[in-house]
């Protein structure tokens, strides 16, 4: 081809004129032929596979309860499971779970009263439980809802405090009133967590308001596009479609969750075909690997925020200045190195950068690290030599990497990192009891206000009664009202500056110390055809959608 | 006999009290909190309260194991704290993954560790003895997780012949064969060189006696000098080995199912000590110290099978 279009253009004799026809239809024949055979081989990989099962590969031992009240429906272990089983009254955007918009999912449309302080849904008619239970509810979402407030179980109770009615205006029709305006009430009636809606019928016949729903078909049941078929302790829980499902039947026929805790034999059946779609590791030479072997590595959001967290009653921590010798010791792009630029962001903020209302508020100048200035400003707390801090570290890949690259780092300017290894959830304990000076901890909230409530506000602190996630004894007056103000406002601009105060204030008392923002490597068969745009979602993991499919492979 | 039955099983009826009340206490004195795992890291110091009320957990530890005690004896293992399902419906489920994981290690062992030892004792020092060392001091050196991974990345990821990861579906006997066999020869591997090693000893042992070399001169052929009299002699300390190694066997088998993936009460074990289901642990680590203990008593009644001249004093 290349030769004939070299051929110097001149007028042609006959001869000429006949074998340049000639040569003109052998090169339509090889284009067309090509057209052909490209189209043929497009067609043939966009075919279906007979089987539509998608097999997950968890990362972790088991499932935990199933139970929209229970905090499996934020973690890893449980979360795709029950994401595909309940619905919500509205729901996050496929796809995109840090979206501050919501879609409509058993509520078609709702209104807020004048008053801020009344929400009105209305719900889809014809929705139906899966095994038998009848149609869908205001009386269900009234149970649901409470269940999430007032039942001993729920590890939501603190988030629906300010839930002071539920109640059914008609079969079709719920009125959520609330104590104080909550311009984030969406949020905590989508499908995520407490807002996921449970059958009453069925878990009143369990009797389960008071405990955690089991994983039964009688219990675990829903109304979204699958339903539950079979659980394998430690081994594996399988969901079959619901052909009922309200939005039309999905392509997927079955979900198989496979618990694979260990992330070699992940990655051994993931290579083998055996997995459609699991987590991967954090690392840039892993990645790399794994795409030349023709998977599809996603950077998925909301990203992982991780911050070291110092207890602010204990000597030297209370020092500023020794904390940010802590932050110039270890500096953020360490981290990154470590873990690769493609799923690391520099953290600007103590809350994620996909949050709504996040603002640059300063963090980032601990970009880069200078051992120089760290050990100035020690010599200035009063520690030229150092000092010895001991805590208690998790074996947890995700804290531990990071906790031996900053023994190392902080080795330099004197401080030294004295760490008993424990399992992660003896690791979790001690920290939830205080019993750390510093503690590593991550978490991918998409609102600022949850971050800045669990983290910095003073009914969190560690062991009293509203306890949460302040390790550090953080106790700031002007950043808890900054913080309840955000919370109740519905004028959008009072929030975001209350919101970028709190942040301001935060990064400036230097209360924690980031380490980096980390986006979930996820990891899937080129054969699992998503149907969507993966950006970001709260379930480690990739949804399936209606369009959903698996390709001949 | 009988006697000495009935002494051992109180032996073991002691031994396993002891087990079952250190691990109580340790479970409970030790740092987990199944409350904590179970409602996670936003969970309200209330809610936490609730929760250990409704498991026991806020009694006193003997009151506690009072409790755990009435129940054991009338033989309830209670439910698991995290999925809310009969322990002993869970340990049946995969009990026998982990059987056939115990039987095929042990056939492994047994099928590919005695015939090379024993032509290695009948020709010792040829170059087929050689070669038998050598891979056997590779073989006892290599610890089961990285012959398991060897294993996996060679003949499921490079040669594509057998599954990497999994235990078999449903009742499917072909699947449960080819899920099967990488994992049996991981954990046979190690007992496989150990037992060719010490057969060939053995038997090398027994040939130099003087009534192999009566046997010899009595113009008896040599494969009866050597399956009867010498075989059959130098078996005994096989079998002590064979006791041991079953019960190394079950801790291999921990590794291996968490590599493998297999379903298996030794991953039923880690991954109930890492949540903290107090209920699970203690009937679990139950049946591995029963099983130990079991198969002690089993060893020593069959060493009066084997050799008669061992009296029960």
């Amino acid at each position: 081809l290349v030769r004939y279009f070299q051929t110097e253009v001149h007028l042609p004799n006959r001869k000429e004129g006949t074998m340049n026809a000639l040569r003109g239809s052998i090169v339509i024949i090889v284009i067309l032929g090509l057209i052909v055979f490209v189209s043929t081989t497009n067609s043939s990989a966009q075919e279906l596979a007979k089987e539509q099962v998608v097999v997950y590969g968890m990362p972790a031992g088991d499932v935990g309860p199933v139970d929209p009240v229970g905090p499996g429906s934020v973690a890893v272990h449980t979360a795709p499971v029950t994401h595909h089983v309940y619905d919500a009254l509205v729901r996050h955007p496929i796809g995109d779970g840090s979206s501050p918009e919501f879609e409509p999912d058993l509520a078609t449309n709702w209104e807020v009263s004048p008053d801020k302080l009344s929400w009105t849904f209305h719900l889809r008619k014809g929705v139906k439980w899966h095994v038998g239970f009848g149609e869908v509810t205001a009386e269900d979402i009234v149970y649901s809802l409470n269940r999430s407030k007032n039942s001993k179980v729920s590890a939501w109770r603190a988030n629906y405090a300010n839930f002071k009615e539920i109640k059914a205006i008609d079969k079709y029709t719920v009125q959520i009133t609330t104590a104080k305006p909550d311009p984030f009430l969406l949020s905590k009636v989508a499908n995520y967590y407490g807002g996921m809606i449970v059958c009453k019928e069925a878990t009143e016949k369990a009797g389960a308001f008071d405990r955690l729903l089991g994983l039964t078909k009688e219990e675990f049941v829903g109304t979204g596009p699958f339903m539950f078929s079979e659980y394998k302790p430690k081994d594996r829980i399988v969901l079959v479609r619901n052909d009922d499902y309200w939005k039309g039947k999905f392509i997927i026929e079955k979900l198989i969750f496979r618990y694979i805790p260990d992330a070699g034999a992940r990655e051994a059946a993931l290579l083998k075909g055996e997995l459609a779609d699991t987590l991967g590791l954090y690392d840039a030479k892993w990645i790399r690997f794994m795409r030349s072997k023709g998977l599809i590595v996603t950077p998925l959001g909301p990203g992982d925020l991780k911050a070291l967290y110092f207890n602010l009653t204990v000597k030297p921590l209370d020092d500023k200045r020794v904390r940010e010798a802590i932050a110039w010791g270890i500096g953020q792009e360490e981290a990154v190195k470590q873990q690769g630029e493609e799923i690391s962001r520099i953290l600007t903020s103590p809350v994620i950068s996909d949050a709504w209302g996040h603002i640059d508020a300063g963090w980032a100048k601990y970009k880069k690290r200078d051992p120089e200035k760290a050990k100035q400003l020690l010599a200035e707390a009063g520690y030229p030599n150092g000092f010895t801090i001991k805590l208690f570290m998790s074996t947890g890949p995700w804290f531990l990497d990071k906790m031996v690259l900053y023994q190392g780092l902080l080795r330099e300017i004197g401080i030294n990192l004295e760490m008993t290894l424990v399992d992660d959830p003896i690791y979790q304990a001690n920290v939830f009891k205080d019993l750390n000076p510093i503690v590593i901890k991550g978490g991918r909230y998409a609102l600022a206000t949850y971050w800045l409530r669990y983290f910095y506000h003073t009914e969190s602190i560690v062991n009293t009664p509203k306890a949460s996630n302040n390790f550090m004894h953080y106790s700031n007056p002007e950043v808890d009202r900054l913080i309840e103000l955000a919370e109740t406002t519905f004028d959008k601009k009072a929030q975001l500056d209350s919101l970028a105060k709190v942040q301001r204030i935060v990064v400036e008392d230097l209360v924690s110390v980031p380490v980096v923002e980390t986006l979930l490597p996820d990891i899937r068969s080129p054969w699992l055809d998503l149907g969507y745009e993966p950006k970001s979602n709260f379930i480690t993991l990739e949804e399936i959608g209606p369009k959903t499919r698996i390709l001949k492979h | 006999l009988r006697a000495y039955i009935f002494r051992s099983l109180g032996r073991a009826l002691v031994t396993m009290l002891l087990v079952m009340t250190l691990m109580f206490v340790i479970l409970r004195l030790g740092p987990l909190d199944p409350a904590h795992f179970i409602l996670g890291d936003y969970a309200t110091a209330e809610t936490l309260r609730n929760l250990r009320e409704s498991l026991g957990l806020d009694r006193a530890i003997y009151d506690q194991y009072l409790v755990f005690l009435s129940k054991m004896v009338r033989g309830d293992l209670g439910f698991s704290y995290v999925n809310k399902l009969s322990v002993l419906s869970q340990l049946l489920d995969v009990l026998p993954y982990t059987l056939e994981l115990v039987v095929g290690g042990l056939l492994v062992g047994i099928l590919l560790g005695i015939p090379p030892g024993v032509i290695a004792a009948l020709k010792p020092n040829t170059i087929f003895d050689q070669i038998l060392q050598l891979i056997t001091a590779v073989g006892i050196s290599i610890p089961t997780f990285v012959t398991g991974i060897l294993l996996i990345s060679t003949f499921s990821l490079h040669f594509d012949l057998l599954p990497a990861i999994g235990g078999g579906e449903g009742s499917n006997l072909k699947s449960h064969i080819l899920h099967l066999i990488l994992p049996a020869f991981s954990c046979g591997f190690l007992m496989m060189a150990s037992i060719a090693r010490l057969s060939r000893a053995a038997l090398l042992d027994v040939l130099k006696k003087d009534y192999i070399m009566t046997a010899r001169s009595k113009g008896l052929a040599e494969s009866i000098v050597v399956l009867k009299h010498a075989l059959r002699n130098s078996l005994l300390p096989l079998i002590t080995f064979l006791g041991i190694y079953i019960n190394i066997l079950l801790g291999s088998a921990v590794l291996v199912e968490v590599i493998f993936t297999r379903p298996g009460v030794g991953r039923l074990i880690v991954e109930s000590i890492k949540m903290g289901d107090f209920p699970m642990v203690q009937t679990l680590l139950m049946l591995y110290a029963g099983t130990v203990v079991v198969v002690n008593l089993i060893i020593d009644i069959t060493y009066s099978f084997v050799d008669p001249r061992i009296a029960f004093k």
